[in-house]
C-alpha cells in the first residue's frame, strides 16, 4: 500500500544562464499519514524548492509525487484547485507572507470565499473558529499585519492554510524568523493541530533542535541530493553521513558542560550548477577519496535508514 | 567601578521619539565588561540589544533616536560626553562594529582589499602601500588569501563577505569589538568555521568583545560573561557558568525551557506565554511580570532593582 | 457577535456571489475617508479642488464680462473694475481665468487619468507575467520613451486630431508609457513577495491577484506621479496650442493664457501672474489630495 505522500525519483532543474541549477535531484521519499518528516539542510540545498514543487507552485522537471494514492504530479486546472484543498503551505517570514492591506479577516476568509462554498455567515462563523484553532484573539479581527507581533501574524498564516482543511502541509522554516518563546508557541500549536486534525507535515527547517523536536523522521538534503533519511532519534544517536555528523558538530550547543570536540568541514557549499558525478560533499569531505567519484546512491545502513555514502557501512561501525 | 574595568556603560536610556509615540527602547543599563573579556548580550528581537551596541559607538540615527541619559567609559573617557570629531577618531581606531547582515556592509563597486585598507589609512595615516600590506595581512588573518585582494564583493559567498566584515572591523587592532548577531545570516557549518576563527583572533588579539545574540548556543560558546536582556532592561546579569546553570530571573529560566534540545527528548515545549510589552507603554513595575508565572502584586508596583544571587551574579526579581 | 455580522450584511446570499465580506470593505472605505478627514493636508487639498471645481462650473454667473469680450481697456492693472486687469486685447483677465478653469481642470485631471489608468493596465501585464510579452510591452516603452517628449505629444497631437477630447486623449496617452514602467517595476518588487504565493496556494485566479493583492501594494509610486503629472499636463497643452495644435490658441485655458502673457511679462505681469497663481494652487491642491490620498490608503500609517 502507498505511503500517504509519496515522491519518487522528483527533480527540479532551473535553466539559468550559467547552466542549469539542479534545485532538487532525484529525491524520493514517503509520509505516512498523520507523520512529520523533517528536511534538514543549509541553504541552497533545495529544501524550499522541493516544498514549493509538491505544492504545486512550482512545476516539477521529472519523477511523480502522489498524494493519498493519487498521482498528482501533472495537473490539470480543475485538479489544481482540488489538489489546493488538500496541500497548503506556511512559508518562512511572516512578515511577508501577508498582504498588508489585508485585515487577519479579509486574510483568513480569502481561501472560504475562494472555495464558493460557503455563504457569508457561515464564512464569518468558520473564520472565528479558525482564529480561535489558530490562538487568535477575537478582538484582532480587524487587525492589519504591521499590528500583528510575528508570532501572531504566524498563527494568522496558519489559520489561512487550515481554513480548507487540508491533509498535508509543508511549513517552510515557519518558526525560524521567530524569537524563542514564541517560537515555542508555534511549535506547540503545530503538534496541537497535527494531533486534531492528523495532519501531515512536511518541516522543512535549518534548525537541528527543532526538527528534532517536531518529526518522526529527518532526510538530510545537500545540494539537491537526500543525503540520509532515518528516524529522528537516531540520526542525532548514530549518523552515518559525514555530512550530517558534520552538521551535527557544527551547531553551537547551549550546554556548557558537554563542549564537543567539532568537526569544522573546510570550504563552502557551492551551488548546484551542472553538478558532477559522484558524490556533492566529497569536495569538503574529510573522508573523501577516490571511490567518492563514482555514483552514489541510497543504501540501507539500519532499519529505516539510508544513507548516501559509499563508505556508509564502514561509517556505521566507526566510533563517533 | 573595579580597576581593570575596561567598557563600563552606567544608566543609559535611550528613547525613540516620534511624532506619534515615544518608544523606551533601552532603559537604564549599566553593564561593565574588563579587558580581554567577551561578553554576551542575550535578548529577543526588540529587546534593545542593537540599540545599545549602536549607543556606544554613537550611529544611533538620531532623529528618531535620543539618548535620555547615562554614561558611557571606555578607559575613563566618557564616550557620550565627546565632540564627534573625536568620537570619529575612536570608531575605528578603538571601537569597531560589525553588523549582522554582510551582504549590506560591504560596498559593492569597491574591491575588498581596498575597503580594508581605506578603513587602515583613515586611522592610521600611513601610506598606501603599507595600507595594502596591513590590508593582505588582516585578510589572511581572517583565512581569505591574500590574492583575493582585488575582488569584489559579489565574488565573495556570505560567509567570506562576513569574514571581509570582521578583517576590515579588526584591520586597526580595535580594543573594543561590538559584534550584532555576527553569525546570524549564515549556515550552521559557516557559523562554525566563524565562530572558531573569531576564538583564535581573540585569544590572538585579546580583544574586549560584546556579542549581541539571541542563540543560546553562540553565548555558551564565545562568552565569558552573559546579560539577558528584556524590555531595555538587563534582567540577569553574571558569568557565564552562574547564568547557564543558576538562571535566577524567571524570563531567563523561560528561555531556556523553550529552546527544543538536540539530545534530550520533550515531549512539549514550555514556552513562555504571551508577548514583549509595547516599548511605547512599558509596565512600571517589572516588565516581565505580566508573562511571569509567580508574579504577585508586589512585582507591578514599582520598579525593581537589581539583587545580587550569587557572587558578580545579579539579577533583576524581587524573588 | 459574528451572527448579527452575517444578518446585516446581505442574509443568505448565494455563495461565491460578492465580494470578500463586504461589510468589511465598506468600514475599510469609511476608514479611509476618516482618515482623510483627519489629515489637513487632506482636507486643504480637497476644499481646494471643490472651490475650484464649483468655480469652474459657476463660471458663467460669475464672470464680469464675456470670454471674448474686448472692453477697449488695454493692459489695465488690477483694480476694482478688472480684478486682475486686462490682457493685451482689452480682455478681462478675471473672467478668463475663471471661465478656463473649467478646461485646464478636466484636461488635467482627464488625462492624467487616462494615461494613469492605461499605464497601470499594461504596466501590471508587463509586470506580472514577465516573458516574452514583458519583453515586447518593454521594448515599445522603450522607443516611445527615447523620442522627445514634446515631439511625441506633437505626433500624438496630429494623429488625434484638435478640440477639446482629442488634445486630452493625445495628452493621456503620452504618459502611458512612463507610467507603465514605473508601474512594472514596482510590481516586480511586490511579485516577490510570499503572500502572492499564498494567494496562489488558495487557489487566487490571476485577475484576482493582480487586483487584489499585487495592484493596491504596488500602487503608490504610480499615485504621487500621477498627481505630479496634472500640471505637466496643463502646460503641455498650452505647449501644443502654440504650435498650432491641440486647442485653438485663443482658448481661456491656463497654458494658453500663461504663454500668450509671455511676450508682455515685463510691462504687464498681471498677464502671467494670476493664471500661473491659479495653476500653482491647483497643483499644489492636487499633490496634497495625492500625497494624503496615499498616506489614508497605507494601513501601516493608520493611527
Amino acid at each position: 500500500m502507498p505511503e500517504f505522500l509519496e515522491v519518487r525519483n522528483l527533480k527540479k532543474h532551473f535553466k539559468t544562464k550559467r547552466g542549469t541549477v539542479h534545485a532538487v535531484d532525484d529525491v524520493s521519499f514517503s509520509i505516512g499519514r498523520g507523520g512529520t518528516l523533517g528536511i534538514v539542510g543549509e541553504s541552497g540545498c533545495g529544501k524550499s524548492t522541493l516544498g514549493r514543487v509538491l505544492v504545486h507552485l512550482e512545476d516539477s522537471t521529472s519523477g511523480r509525487f502522489f498524494l493519498d494514492g493519487e498521482d498528482v504530479t501533472i495537473l490539470s486546472r480543475g485538479q489544481l484547485r482540488k489538489f489546493r484543498e488538500q496541500a497548503q503551505i506556511i512559508f518562512q517570514d511572516p512578515y511577508s507572507s501577508l498582504n498588508p492591506r489585508y485585515t487577519v479577516e479579509d486574510t483568513i476568509q480569502e481561501p472560504l470565499h475562494l472555495s464558493r462554498r460557503y455563504n457569508k455567515r457561515q464564512m464569518d462563523e468558520k473564520t472565528a473558529q479558525l482564529m480561535d484553532l489558530a490562538g487568535i484573539a477575537a478582538r484582532l479581527r480587524l487587525a492589519y499585519p504591521h499590528e500583528l507581533d510575528g508570532g501572531r501574524r504566524q498563527r494568522v498564516v496558519i489559520a489561512r492554510a487550515l481554513a480548507l482543511d487540508p491533509a498535508f502541509v509543508v511549513c517552510d522554516e515557519p518558526v525560524s524568523a521567530l524569537d524563542v518563546s514564541i517560537q515555542a508557541q508555534i511549535l506547540n500549536l503545530l503538534m496541537d493541530l497535527q494531533q486534531e486534525k492528523n495532519l501531515t507535515y512536511m518541516f522543512i527547517t535549518h534548525d537541528l533542535s527543532v526538527v528534532r523536536h517536531i518529526s518522526d523522521d529527518i532526510c538530510v538534503m545537500y545540494l539537491g541530493q537526500l543525503v540520509e533519511k532515518c528516524p529522528a532519534k537516531e540520526l542525532f544517536a548514530a549518523p552515518v553521513h559525514p555530512y550530517t555528523r558534520a552538521l551535527l558538530s557544527a551547531v553551537p550547543s547551549a550546554n556548557i558542560h558537554a563542549r564537543r570536540e567539532r568537526a569544522v568541514l573546510r570550504g563552502e557549499i557551492v551551488s548546484p550548477i551542472d553538478p558532477k558525478p559522484g558524490c556533492r560533499f566529497a569536495a569538503r569531505c574529510p573522508q573523501a577519496s577516490e571511490v567518492c567519484k563514482g555514483p552514489q546512491k541510497l543504501e540501507l545502513v539500519a532499519p529505516g535508514h539510508v544513507a548516501a555514502c559509499v563508505k556508509a557501512q564502514a561509517q556505521k561501525t566507526g566510533a563517533y | 567601578m573595579s580597576q581593570d574595568t575596561f567598557l563600563s556603560v552606567r544608566g543609559l536610556t535611550v528613547e525613540y521619539v516620534t511624532k506619534y509615540e515615544t518608544v523606551q527602547a533601552v532603559n537604564g543599563v549599566c553593564l561593565d565588561l574588563s579587558k580581554g573579556q567577551t561578553l554576551g548580550l542575550v535578548g529577543e528581537t526588540g529587546a534593545g540589544k542593537t540599540t545599545i551596541a549602536r549607543a556606544v559607538t554613537r550611529i544611533l540615527q538620531s532623529p528618531p533616536a535620543a539618548v535620555r541619559g547615562g554614561e558611557i567609559f571606555l578607559d575613563g573617557v566618557d564616550l557620550l560626553k565627546l565632540p564627534e570629531r573625536e568620537m570619529c577618531h575612536m570608531r575605528g581606531n578603538r571601537i569597531s562594529m560589525i553588523f549582522q547582515d554582510p551582504m549590506t556592509a560591504l560596498n559593492p563597486v569597491m574591491c575588498v582589499g581596498n575597503q580594508i585598507a581605506e578603513v587602515i589609512r583613515k586611522h592610521d595615516h600611513v601610506s598606501a602601500a603599507a595600507a595594502r600590506q596591513q590590508a593582505e595581512m588582516s585578510l589572511e588573518l581572517v583565512g581569505i588569501p591574500a590574492q583575493r585582494y582585488g575582488e569584489y564583493p559579489h565574488q565573495f559567498s556570505g560567509g567570506m563577505k562576513q569574514r571581509v566584515v570582521i578583517a576590515a572591523a579588526l584591520a586597526c587592532g580595535p580594543d573594543l569589538l561590538l559584534a550584532d548577531e555576527p553569525t546570524t545570516a549564515l549556515d550552521v557549518t559557516i557559523q562554525a568555521q566563524m565562530l572558531d576563527m573569531m576564538h583564535r583572533l581573540h585569544d590572538l588579539k585579546e580583544t574586549s568583545t560584546v556579542i549581541i545574540t539571541h542563540d543560546m548556543g553562540v553565548v555558551a560558546e564565545m562568552c565569558d560573561y552573559v546579560a539577558v536582556i528584556y524590555a531595555g532592561e538587563i534582567v540577569e546579569y553574571g558569568a557565564l557558568e552562574d547564568v547557564f546553570d543558576h538562571a535566577a530571573h524567571p524570563y531567563t529560566v523561560g528561555l531556556f525551557a523553550a529552546i527544543p534540545s538536540m539530545w534530550e527528548d520533550v515531549a512539549r515545549l514550555t514556552p513562555i506565554p504571551g508577548q514583549p510589552p509595547d516599548p511605547t507603554a512599558l509596565p512600571v513595575g517589572c516588565k516581565f511580570s505580566p508573562r511571569c508565572a509567580y508574579m504577585d502584586g508586589e512585582c507591578g508596583a514599582r520598579p525593581v532593582e537589581m539583587k545580587t544571587v550569587g557572587p558578580g551574579h545579579t539579577c533583576r526579581c524581587l524573588r | 457577535m459574528t451572527a448579527a455580522k452575517g444578518t446585516a450584511a446581505g442574509y443568505q446570499r448565494p455563495p461565491g456571489g460578492g465580494a470578500i465580506s463586504a461589510q468589511a470593505r465598506s468600514s475599510q472605505i469609511r476608514q479611509v475617508i476618516g482618515r482623510m478627514l483627519d489629515s489637513k493636508k487632506a482636507v486643504i487639498g480637497v476644499t481646494v479642488i471643490v472651490l475650484f471645481a464649483v468655480l469652474a462650473i459657476c463660471a458663467d454667473f460669475v464672470a464680469p464680462y464675456g470670454v471674448e469680450t474686448m472692453t477697449g481697456d488695454i493692459f489695465a492693472p488690477p483694480g476694482a473694475k478688472h480684478w486682475f486687469g486686462t490682457d493685451d486685447l482689452g480682455r478681462d483677465l478675471f473672467s478668463r481665468v475663471i471661465c478656463g478653469a473649467k478646461y485646464s481642470i478636466v484636461l488635467g485631471l482627464g488625462a492624467t487619468l487616462i494615461g494613469a489608468v492605461s499605464g497601470v493596465a499594461i504596466g501590471s501585464v508587463s509586470g506580472y507575467y514577465g516573458g516574452p510579452a514583458d519583453e515586447f510591452i518593454m521594448r515599445c516603452i522603450d522607443v516611445i520613451q527615447s523620442i522627445p517628449g514634446v515631439l511625441f505629444n506633437m505626433a500624438l497631437a496630429v494623429a488625434f486630431g484638435g478640440g477639446f477630447f482629442n488634445t486630452m486623449l493625445a495628452l493621456g496617452v503620452a504618459q502611458i508609457a512612463g507610467t507603465a514602467r514605473l508601474m512594472r517595476s514596482s510590481i516586480l518588487n511586490v511579485r516577490k513577495m510570499e503572500y502572492i504565493d499564498a494567494a496562489s496556494s488558495i487557489n487566487c485566479g490571476d485577475w484576482r491577484k493582480i487586483t487584489r493583492h499585487i495592484i493596491p501594494n504596488a500602487f503608490s509610486p504610480i499615485l504621487v506621479r500621477a498627481t505630479m503629472s496634472v500640471g505637466t499636463v496643463i502646460m503641455s497643452a498650452a505647449g501644443l496650442s502654440f504650435l498650432g495644435l491641440g486647442l485653438p490658441v485663443d482658448s481661456p485655458e491656463w497654458g494658453a493664457l500663461l504663454s500668450s502673457g509671455r511676450d508682455f511679462i515685463k510691462k504687464y505681469p498681471q498677464m502671467m501672474l494670476f493664471p500661473g497663481l491659479f495653476l500653482l494652487v491647483f497643483v499644489l491642491a492636487v499633490n496634497m489630495t495625492g500625497d494624503s490620498l496615499r498616506d489614508a490608503l497605507d494601513p501601516k500609517l493608520k493611527r
